[in-house]
């Protein structure tokens, strides 16, 4: 029993690298998140915005973009259940389904920034 | 038809009556204004009239600005706030797009003798309060976009203020629509490089002018009054100094180098275009300072000529010293004061206009690398 529910929870658990650079500064920034380091109520968040994103399903980017002077570009990767996935975005081409997430690393990229 | 005061109105298609708008004769363009009007009362078109309107004001070399508001959202352009002719709105990002972007267009247009953006009148539309959080403008092909810093993080945390606080940067977004019609250059490695360059050449000049500097006056930072007073920055680059603006334990410090033997080989930001910049852009300080005055008058229009009239896209460092002193000798005569200035600015940085040695023995390798591993001339 003990097994299976660990089983579960490492399930559960996710590892997100994310980078933010280009921008009219060139200032790049990024961070690195465990689920397993996270607060609780922070981790479900994250884990919401995840999925909310679609980001483990098959999406088309428009990358007609990837060269607008001075746009943002994000490299997201994320482990989730197994399953591993890197993704390269521009202002661009971010679907609007991903915003919410990107904000919510980027604002966590800044307070990490802040801790250091 | 009764209403038809003139027989020939009734059968001049609108994009006839436009063309006679644009380059008829005094009376030709009276006729045709009142054939349009007339047209827009009987089909009810007066979006009509005020679209060729629009087009005979860009024909004429009249600014045609829109300001419009996304309020935190990412949908463009947005909700139009402001347009040419209105009075201030009272928001500062707004009033500053506005203002930014006429400065802009003036310097185009009384300096270079440019009709806007593409040379053809284009409006010029930006976008404010783009997102929440949003520390960034960009040009994306069509418009300028400006968010307003990091306002969604508490005040003692915030590092940048909103990007239209800083004019030279709407001039540098503008400049990206402005090099976009004329050189081109590809957004990656030397080309996006000098591509940045020639907006924060400009984006200065717009600044400068603006505050009535010489270039001995002038500060020759690019973002002033961008970062908060949380962190040590004067600004997001320095042309007079690269690699002096900022340096903070939060920001790191300005990487930008201002001669090729500190070249900055990389992958990331398109092959360093937002620090490798700072090659040129020291390359134009040390010619505006060199010959004195106002640097638009003489360094701005060697530039300018050079970015429209002998650069591609694929042009690197190299190319924009040969041309710039070309252009230099084409404007005020071979071996003039100017064109020995243009030498002088570029051999400061490592460059020698003429040589073809791309930034000597760094440069050759670095070529040879980049088209054996990444295709490019850069």
């Amino acid at each position: 029993m003990a097994a299976i529910l660990k089983e579960q929870m490492d399930q559960e658990q996710f590892h997100i690298y994310f980078e933010r650079s280009g921008g009219f500064t060139g200032i790049s920034t990024s961070i690195e998140m465990d689920s397993r380091e996270l607060a609780p109520g922070e981790a479900e968040e994250l884990k919401r915005l995840i999925v909310h994103s679609g980001f483990f399903e098959a999406i088309t980017f428009d990358n007609r973009f990837v060269h607008m002077p001075d746009q943002f570009y994000y490299n997201i990767t994320i482990e989730h259940m197994g399953k591993k996935r890197t993704l390269e975005l521009n202002d661009g081409s971010v679907p609007d389904l991903f915003r919410p997430l990107i904000n919510y690393l980027v604002r966590a990229a800044r307070a990490s920034k802040k801790k250091h | 038809m009764k209403n038809c005061v003139h027989p020939i109105n009734c059968i001049i298609p609108p994009h006839m009556a436009e063309r006679i708008l644009e380059k008829g004769s005094p009376v030709q363009k009276k006729k045709a204004e009142e054939y349009i009007r007339i047209a827009g009362q009987i089909r009810g078109q007066r979006q009509m009239l005020a679209e060729l309107t629009r087009k005979v004001r860009a024909a004429e070399g009249e600014r045609n600005r829109k300001v419009y508001d996304a309020r935190n959202g990412s949908s463009l352009p947005g909700n139009l706030v402001r347009s040419e002719g209105d009075a201030p709105t009272g928001d500062a990002a707004v009033d500053e797009a506005y203002d930014g972007s006429g400065a802009t267009y003036d310097l185009y247009s009384e300096i270079f003798s440019r009709n806007s953006i593409d040379n053809k009148g284009m409006d010029l539309l930006s976008t404010v309060h783009f997102m929440e959080g949003y520390d960034n403008a960009f040009w994306n092909g069509e418009q300028m976009v400006y968010g307003d810093g990091d306002e969604d993080m508490p005040e003692q945390e915030r590092i940048y203020n909103r990007f239209t606080k800083a004019i030279d940067i709407i001039g540098h977004e503008l400049t990206h629509g402005v090099t976009q019609h004329e050189a081109n250059l590809v957004y990656r490695n030397q080309p996006g490089a000098l591509n940045e360059s020639f907006s924060d050449v400009f984006g200065s000049l717009v600044k400068q002018r603006v505050k009535n500097h010489t270039a001995d006056q002038a500060d020759w930072l690019i973002g002033e009054g961008i970062f908060t007073s949380n962190v040590n920055a004067d600004g997001i680059r320095s042309m007079k100094a690269p690699g002096t603006a900022y340096d903070d334990p939060l920001l790191g410090r300005d990487p930008q180098p201002g001669h090729m033997n500190d070249y900055n080989d990389t992958t990331s930001d398109n092959g360093g275009v937002h620090i490798n910049s700072g090659i040129p852009n020291k390359a134009f300080y040390n010619v505006a300072v060199e010959l004195g005055g106002y640097a638009w008058e003489k360094a701005g229009r060697i530039w300018y000529k050079t970015l429209c009239d002998e650069l591609d896209g694929s042009s690197d460092f190299q190319a924009a010293a040969n041309s710039t002193h070309k252009v230099a000798g084409d404007l005020y005569g071979n071996n003039s004061t100017e064109q020995r200035a243009v030498y002088n600015g570029w051999k400061t940085v490592g460059i020698i206009p003429g040589s073809d040695n791309h930034g000597g023995c760094r440069g050759s390798i670095r070529r040879i690398l980049h088209s054996l591993f990444d295709g490019s001339n850069s």
